[in-house]
């Protein structure tokens, strides 16, 4: 009888933490819905000022993010991880990744981290930590701003002579893959002349300048969105394969159950049967 | 006249997508209007308020840096941050 009951409760705790996973996969979906509406006006914005800027680049005109820097000594690596862990193999193959690059790097590297997760587990992998960023599990375009003035500040002061974004890439709810972009200098897009007779207002330098200040932001925002996309599609795989091995488990425990009553039946009628064939002996 | 159609955009949403037949754009000293038929024109934006007017009634938007295109009677604002205004904060 006490071994019925351990399986009892243990088949208890089992749906218990299913319960929790399932509902932690639920959760990740609407997120992820969240984060992905989030694209569609973000990708309108990003073609709308890619065809402007191409207009305005061309010829002589020139922008301190255009132009690389003579000598280039430092590269900052910003790293984007998820906000929390549990969600498979996400995070530690981004900080893999990372590792790869900074061993194919001669230059000196420093850190950006955006998220929650690992702040601690970075610090003590020997990379000069330079800030840490926390964004939301949607990020938002403040926040995204917050970052993109930092890092255009750090490039703009000479402390970093690129800037690489470091983030899983979105493929598909499935599939992710670890990739960086380089964010700064900016790689000067293809010029296309702009319509004749175009006035510039108020000239072409400071429009430039403006244009690069929205491409950035919405760069690092569209980088944000698409690494939380990520995570929370890393996490719904995780929790839907942990609430299937669960599902596993508790069949499993229910049958060690069912095979437990039935010896147990079984005992107690050859007790009865011995019980009634002993007293009808002394008849 | 011409009728314009004018776009807000943000990095997140759309914020005004209508037909107008008068816009006043915020420069960062001044302002400009543009009526239908205006000349090609990019220009930097300031912090203010862009107002439109038309038949679909006047709006204003509360718009902090980014562009402006103005290309055969399209009117397109790329702004940093934008938000569209009530009609009656004015009074």
């Amino acid at each position: 009888m006490a071994n019925l009951r351990k399986i009892r409760s243990h088949i208890k705790s089992v749906q218990n933490t299913q319960q929790i996973t399932k509902s932690m996969k639920m959760v990740a979906a609407t997120k992820l819905r969240r984060t992905q509406t989030a694209f569609g006006p973000l990708r309108s914005f990003a073609e709308k000022s890619g065809a402007i800027l191409a207009h305005v680049c061309g010829g002589e005109t020139d922008n301190v993010y255009l132009t690389p820097h003579p000598a280039s000594k430092t590269v900052c690596y910003v790293l984007i991880v998820g906000n929390r862990g549990l969600c498979g193999t996400y995070n530690t193959a981004l900080l893999r990744y990372l590792e790869e690059l900074r061993a194919r790097e001669a230059r000196d590297c420093i850190l950006v981290t955006v998220g929650r997760w690992g702040r601690d587990l970075i610090g003590s992998a020997g990379i000069p930590l330079r800030r840490n960023f926390e964004v939301s599990d949607t990020p938002k375009a403040d926040e995204a701003l917050q970052l993109a003035d930092f890092l255009r500040a750090l490039y703009r002061e000479g402390e970093a002579d690129e800037i690489v974004l470091v983030y899983q890439h979105f493929r598909s709810v499935l599939a992710q893959q670890p990739c960086h972009k380089t964010l700064l200098p900016l790689e000067r897009p293809e010029s296309a002349p702009p319509p004749e007779g175009v006035i510039f207002e108020p000239d072409r330098a400071s429009l430039l300048e403006s244009l690069v200040d929205l491409y950035l932001n919405n760069s690092v925002h569209a980088a944000l969105l698409e690494a939380r996309a990520g995570e929370h599609s890393a996490r719904m795989t995780a929790m839907t394969s942990a609430s299937d091995s669960t599902e596993e488990l508790i069949a499993e425990l229910t049958q060690e159950l069912n095979h437990a009553r039935q010896a147990a039946i079984t005992t107690e009628i050859s007790e009865i049967v011995g019980g009634a064939a002993a007293l009808a002996d002394k008849e | 006249m011409d009728k314009l159609h004018l776009t807000v955009l943000t990095s997140t949403e759309t914020v005004l997508d209508r037909r107008a037949d008068y816009v006043n754009l915020p420069l960062p000293y001044g302002s400009l209007g543009i009526l239908g038929g205006h000349a090609p024109l990019l220009c930097a934006l300031g912090k203010g308020v862009l107002r439109c007017t038309g038949e679909e009634g006047a709006a204003r938007v509360l718009v902090s840096g980014g562009v402006a295109d103005v290309q055969q009677n399209e009117v397109t604002i790329l702004a940093s941050s934008a938000q569209l205004l009530p009609d009656d904060a004015e009074r």
